[in-house]
């Protein structure tokens, strides 16, 4: 048994052991869980993968005269502008008036992640104390005031693997899905996934400190449609899936080698966000956990040709089988692509294990739990 | 044979004012779409043309364009692959059937094999971070 503060007392003294997910799940494989669980007192994981649900906060500072901006367009890709005169929020999914799907708010946020110039292009109706009706300039993250990137719903614990039964080819967010199942797409790093880790969240809660998008961010809350569940295989082994993580953190910290933007083709535009958690390793219950192996990691494969909020579920997967490139379904071999990089899932493991080891990224006590909302709720159509 | 080829035309400044393409057409019954050209009286330049017919008579007409001074190059139309670009998620793999684009199992890293692309381009609009393109420049 260790505690937070007794590990980070040993990352700033130097000595801590710090491992990824990947070589802590080898090494309980070689020497069991007690000895792995003695040695290792920290164990970092990472994804990097498309998550729509991501933007950002802008302060442009005041201009003179100043403007009450009440329409905001950032290199022609329109911005929430209902706060207040010089705050606007940046979602990754909206699209360019002039451009389309060709370029959208993830590409202004990886834009201005790289130290490029965006232009801004505000309108107002004017006001006694806002007497400005419109302003053209150009802005970037080094002139503007606080921008913290915020994003309501990441770091899926797990997610569906797509196929797509119908005689038509589809284009989903899952990727070009090849008709008659002729491949099946997922987007999870399987043993290097966070939430997977720590699968009954007893570590990462409100203020946990997380690698995001380079920077250092914080759990700000639990994700939109954060419904944890565990789900039981045959063979007794268990699949978790269902939590998601509300993440903030500074933009103007964050690096474009891990925010990058994504169209996915005819659905819209997304966004990459690479994420890290680190672990403390508390007990031999929490080591089993973040040791487990992709063949002991599940997803189910949905069948994306039903178009409805409940597609058929077509069988379970380990992890294991789709990253040998191929499943098995109805009795064929079905190439299995992944969606998310697992080389930059890496990297951001082994990225975050150096900053770890080198005292320059302490672990958190988690301030609360993450509320739970264990109701899931659809939208019902009501005469209105 | 009817063939189908992808030729750059470059003109020299004292050529331009040959009328190529009406004799490749005429004399050589090729059929013919130009899918670039920038030619300026004086300084010469370049056109890419899509030819198709009777391979004898591509081989003819390529020879009769030559014999005229201007210099012909058969273009292969090939896909690229953007390396500073590609975040190696494997989005493309999923719908490269013939394997050109894949993921290595054990450094997760994607490369691009040219020999076994058939150049279907179903990749180019499936990578998320547009690192794939096709190159009529071979």
């Amino acid at each position: 048994m260790k505690t937070i503060e007794e590990i980070n007392d040993k990352i700033r003294s130097g000595s801590a052991v710090v491992m990824t997910a990947e070589e802590v799940a080898a090494m309980t494989k070689e020497r069991g869980v007690k000895e792995t669980a003695k040695r290792v007192d920290v164990v970092t994981t990472g994804t990097f993968s498309p998550m729509c649900s991501s933007g950002a906060f802008l302060n442009f500072g005041h201009s003179e005269p100043p403007i009450r901006m009440n329409r905001v367009l950032l290199n022609d890709v329109p911005a929430y502008a209902g706060v207040a005169a010089v705050d606007c929020y940046i979602g990754a999914t909206e699209a360019s008036l002039s451009r389309g799907m060709e370029y959208g708010g993830a590409h202004v946020i990886e834009d201005l992640v790289a130290g490029k110039a965006i232009k801004l292009s505000a309108h107002s109706y004017g006001t006694d104390c806002y007497p400005r009706k419109e302003i053209e300039t150009t802005v970037s993250l080094k002139d503007m005031n606080q921008c913290f990137m915020f994003n309501p719903r990441n770091a899926y614990q797990n997610y569906s693997c797509a196929t797509n039964t119908s005689s038509t080819i589809i284009r989903t967010y899952m990727g070009t899905l090849l008709p008659r199942c002729a491949n099946a797409t997922y987007a999870t790093s399987g043993e290097l996934s966070p939430l997977l880790k720590d699968p009954e969240l007893r570590t990462v809660g409100i203020g946990t400190r997380v690698f995001f998008g380079g920077a250092q961010g914080y759990v700000a809350w639990a994700g939109t449609q954060c419904f944890p569940g565990v789900s039981e295989n045959k063979d007794g082994s268990k699949m978790y899936s269902g939590a998601t993580l509300a993440i903030i953190g500074d933009l103007k910290q964050m690096n474009a080698n891990f925010i990058r933007a994504a169209v996915m083709d005819g659905y819209g535009i997304s966004l990459y966000v690479g994420i890290g958690i680190p672990f403390p390793v508390l007990d031999e219950d929490l080591l089993r956990q973040l040791a487990v192996p992709n063949s002991e990691l599940f997803t189910d494969v949905y069948d994306y040709s039903v178009p409805s909020r409940s597609r058929p579920v077509l069988r379970r997967v380990s992890y294991a089988e789709l990253r040998s490139g191929e499943i098995e379904l109805g009795g064929r071999k079905v190439p299995a692509a992944p969606l998310s990089s697992l080389r930059k899932a890496r990297e951001i493991a082994e990225l975050l294990k150096l900053q770890v080891r080198e005292g320059s990224f302490l672990l958190t006590e988690a301030v609360a739990k993450l509320p739970s909302e264990p109701v899931k709720h659809v939208l019902e159509e009501r005469m209105v | 044979m009817v063939k189908s080829i992808k030729v750059s035309l470059h003109f020299e400044a004292a050529d331009t004012d040959k009328p190529i393409a009406y004799c490749l057409a005429k004399d050589y019954d090729l059929q013919f779409s130009i899918l670039q050209a920038d030619i300026r009286p004086g300084s010469g330049g370049r056109m890419i043309m899509d030819l198709s017919g009777e391979e004898e008579n591509l081989e003819k007409g390529l020879e009769f364009v030559r014999s005229k001074n201007i210099k012909a190059s058969i273009l292969s139309k090939a896909v690229v692959w953007n390396d500073e670009k590609c975040v190696h998620c494997g989005a493309c793999t999923a719908v490269c059937t013939h394997k050109a684009l894949r993921l290595d199992p054990g450094t997760a890293e994607l490369s691009f094999t040219n020999s076994n692309c058939v150049v279907c381009e179903m990749c180019i609009k499936a990578c998320p971070t547009g690192a794939v393109s096709v190159d009529i420049f071979g």
